[in-house]
């Protein structure tokens, strides 16, 4: 046990300070801006790279966010939301460099009103489309904070022995890095390491000779050797070499477990599209945690519960806002805007995709007029954090009675004691086109006259209504 | 808490077998897979001819019971209200103005810390002169100890209280954007004079010409005025602070110079940046937060007032902390020295010879004259 270092009390009050337990910042994603990449600057980042600092009401008003010195009201008091990240606390300017964070603080907020786990990425797909994984939709995925994939930390032991599971690599990804970083990477980092690996090669020789001479003991009834008895001649550890260079796999294994190199998919696997090892072996290993802190929930497996209804089958739909219409011509997909991400709208046979729906549908019409942009509701199912610590997300279209719920509760619909106004013909076959068409006649034609015209879109709202 | 609308809180038996629609109403986990294949109904709409009475009641009853929510929300709103208050009383934990309207009498490390008193400049940006306050680098910022902040500002407040109890004038200088309040409640506490707008350049060093305008009053030792001095005061030059107490001394060079020039002590905050030679007496802290110098302007003008409070204290006994200047001195003499010249010769024309009186020499002689003084002159 290390003895305690004795500090002054005003060392020891520093170091339980605020400004003290704020992490370092942690390196943007590669493919942001900021990190050199081609791209706006301006633009939010992947994630987020400060921590974010708040301050109370009555302190903001006179700039007290418990820095240096008084931020400037002017620019820290127009949000409603008291939100700042801080990249130094003094510059040679002799100014304190911040700025807002209302735009990563509240994605994360409106995230977490989701209610949704971040889970695995699948394996078998490439993370940038979700589309190809639609198929396995419905199969629930595994959580990151599952034991078997949830690792942070780790020995030397568990290293070689958790490599198909765990995200964090010392080396690089040998697969996304350029010819040129890759030449300098092997003249900077490995070259010098030459006479270190030459030795881990020889323990590695050691433990197989170790090997074959405990078994040979064995067979002879002798006593067990040693690890230190086994001496490895120069020669041997050449032949090795020499076995070792005819035999790639084997080489990559030794050179991979040496440098902590992510694991990397095999030609096959990447051909056949077929999954083995490590999740991060086709896409790379994440810069973030698989979670990236966005939320920790382990499952979205629960009930909710209505005031009025009760438990419900599924959790409350959710407004997306259709960011890009389809172009069919073109082939270019529609993209929706959910808390801040953006998502593939969903796919299949749903409610946004029927035949009728089509030609007034939002996600094949863009309708400059409507104030606020056309939106749709729909259900998230999972989302995943990619190489680049991006999000990505899946949804699908929510269902007719999700809808009517969701918007009853924020006082646009009324369903509760509200009186039908002609009476059930019949009961109607479930989620046919007839069935949603019968509940708009009575929904929009009060009269009871059979139904004229295509389903009403768009209203003052911007709310998609069926 | 309200029993009648139990039901309507817990009811769900209640809801079912209200007029909602069925298809909302969705059943358990357990069914789940039946009830995402079934079909969204539509709501059950029985024709009213099909309902008997006794169900038409039953409707009736929950609507009236609905109806009613307003009102109960309304009245349980009040309840709440009346006895929000009841078993203890919530008390803001922050009060950002605290060192203006409670000052402490003394700064503790976590007072210190939590004002940001510890937090100095970029390190580029330092003088090296103050590297035996300094504790460590941080986030790119110097970071002063705590407790070298402590002593330095327990010494400066000793000065302060002193200087106050000697009867001599403070002045607390602040002039950055936010100071305001906080040399004039510090001037408030010791008894002494602010400053926040600019230094006039030349205030002490010329200040025959720049404060001519400026009035002159003779006090007491309980600071009452002593009439009789119209002609000394006439004459006396302004005065000059005794100590001055510089929350900015960056912004306030000329100022400081010109105090060295008069021999007037000086206390200055002094953040990593600055140069410690500047004022007589050092407190080595972050000027830049204004909650580090509404603390530390708090704790010196309390020192003050502690100060003045000693000194009345003292004065009502009789013991006199100050000693008259002698300009004032000489003033007194040779008044009475006329006075009594005048009444010899009055006397001399009355052929009624009167002694001369003796020089003065102690203070209470002084008292004695100014006495006589005051009532011959009928106050």
């Amino acid at each position: 046990m290390s003895v305690a270092r004795s500090v002054s009390p005003g060392g020891a009050l520093l170091r339980t300070s605020r400004l003290f337990s704020l992490p370092a910042p942690i390196p943007p994603s590669p493919t942001d801006a900021s990190n050199g990449h081609h791209g706006s600057l301006s633009a939010t980042q992947s994630f987020p790279t400060h921590q974010i600092i708040t301050t109370l009401a009555s302190s903001r008003r006179r700039g007290d966010w418990g820095l240096k010195r008084p931020l400037p009201l002017w620019t820290t008091t127009k949000s409603t939301n008291a939100m700042l990240r801080v990249k130094q606390i003094d510059t040679i300017e002799d100014i304190t460099d911040f700025s807002s964070a209302t735009d990563q603080g509240l994605t994360l907020r409106k995230f977490q009103e989701l209610h949704i786990p971040l889970t695995m990425p699948a394996e078998n797909t490439p993370f940038d489309s979700p589309r190809a994984s639609a198929s396995s939709m419905n199969l629930p995925k595994r959580s990151v904070f599952e034991k078997d994939s949830d690792f942070t930390t780790l020995d030397s032991v568990n290293k070689t022995a958790l490599k198909d599971k765990r995200w964090r690599f010392q080396g690089p990804w040998l697969a996304g890095m350029e010819p040129g970083q890759f030449a300098k990477w092997v003249a900077k980092r490995v070259r010098p390491r030459r006479p270190e690996f030459r030795e881990f090669l020889k323990q590695k020789l050691a433990a197989d000779m170790l090997q074959s001479t405990s078994q040979r003991a064995i067979d002879n009834g002798e006593p067990q050797p040693e690890l230190e008895s086994i001496v490895v001649s120069d020669e041997q550890l050449t032949e090795y070499l020499r076995r070792l260079r005819s035999n790639p796999k084997e080489i990559y294994e030794m050179v991979g477990q040496f440098l902590d190199l992510a694991p990397l998919a095999t030609p096959q696997e990447v051909e056949n599209n077929t999954g083995s090892g490590n999740p991060y072996s086709k896409n790379g290993p994440p810069v973030t945690h698989p979670s990236a802190g966005l939320s920790y929930l382990r499952t979205s497996e629960y009930l909710d519960n209505h005031p009025l209804y009760g438990p419900q089958a599924s959790h409350p739909a959710t407004l997306a806002r259709v960011i890009r219409p389809r172009r069919q011509n073109l082939q270019v997909d529609a993209k929706l805007g959910l808390a801040g991400f953006v998502l593939d709208a969903p796919t299949g046979d749903t409610n946004s995709n029927h035949k009728f729906n089509l030609r007034q549908n939002p996600l094949s019409k863009l309708d400059v007029d409507l104030k606020g942009g056309a939106k749709i509701w729909v259900q998230p199912t999972q989302a995943s954090i990619n190489a680049n610590g991006r999000v990505s997300m899946l949804a699908k279209d929510a269902s007719y009675e999700e809808m009517l719920i969701a918007k009853e509760m924020v006082g646009e619909e009324k369903i509760f004691g509200e009186k039908p106004t002609e009476p059930e013909p019949e009961v109607p076959v479930s989620g046919t086109r007839e069935t949603v068409k019968r509940q708009m006649a009575r929904k929009y034609n009060p009269k009871g006259s059979s139904m004229s015209g295509a389903p009403q879109y768009g209203l003052d709202d911007g709310a998609f209504k069926f | 808490m309200i029993i009648r609308n139990i039901g309507l809180r817990h009811g769900r038996q209640v809801i079912a077998a209200s007029a909602s629609p069925s298809c909302c109403v969705r059943a358990l986990s357990t069914s789940a897979a039946k009830s995402a294949t079934t079909t969204p109904r539509a709501p059950t709409n029985v024709p009213s001819f099909f309902t008997t009475p006794e169900q038409r009641a039953r409707q009736e009853a929950i609507k009236a019971e609905i109806d009613k929510v307003p009102d109960n929300f309304k009245e349980f709103r009040s309840i709440q209200k009346k006895t929000v208050k009841m078993g203890g009383e919530t008390h803001p934990r922050h009060l950002p103005d605290e060192m203006l309207k409670y000052p402490p009498h003394d700064a503790t490390l976590e007072m210190l810390m939590a004002a940001q008193a510890h937090m100095g400049h970029n390190t580029s940006l330092w003088n090296p002169a103050n590297q035996r306050y300094i504790y460590g680098v941080r986030e790119g910022i110097h970071i002063i100890a705590l407790e070298t902040i402590a002593a330095h500002l327990r010494r400066a407040a000793k000065v302060v209280e002193e200087v106050a109890y000697h009867g001599g004038l403070i002045l607390f200088v602040g002039t950055r954007k936010g100071q305001t309040p906080i040399v004039v409640r510090a001037a408030e506490l010791a008894g002494g004079c602010h400053l926040f707008q600019q230094w006039t350049p030349g205030t002490i060093t010329n200040r025959d010409q720049i404060l001519a305008q400026g009035k002159l009053r003779m006090v007491d030792e309980l600071d009452r005025d002593v009439p009789g001095f119209d002609d000394h005061i006439q004459d006396c030059r302004p005065v000059i602070p005794d100590l001055v107490v510089c929350l900015n001394p960056l912004e306030n060079y000329p100022m400081l110079h010109e105090c060295g020039l008069a021999n007037v002590p000086t206390i200055g905050i002094i953040d990593t940046n600055a140069d410690p030679t500047w004022v007589t007496y050092q407190i080595p802290a972050n000027d830049d937060s204004l909650r580090a110098m509404a603390l530390i302007g708090a704790v010196l003008g309390r020192a003050g007032q502690r100060g003045q409070e000693r000194r009345y204290a003292d004065a009502e006994e009789g013991i006199i902390s100050w000693e008259t200047p002698s300009e004032v001195r000489r003033f007194v003499q040779n008044t009475l020295a006329a006075k009594a010249q005048e009444k010899k010769d009055q006397a001399r024309e009355s052929l009624e010879p009167d002694g001369g009186r003796e020089m003065i020499e102690s203070d209470a002689d002084i008292k004695k004259a100014i006495k006589e003084l005051t009532e011959e002159e009928g106050l």
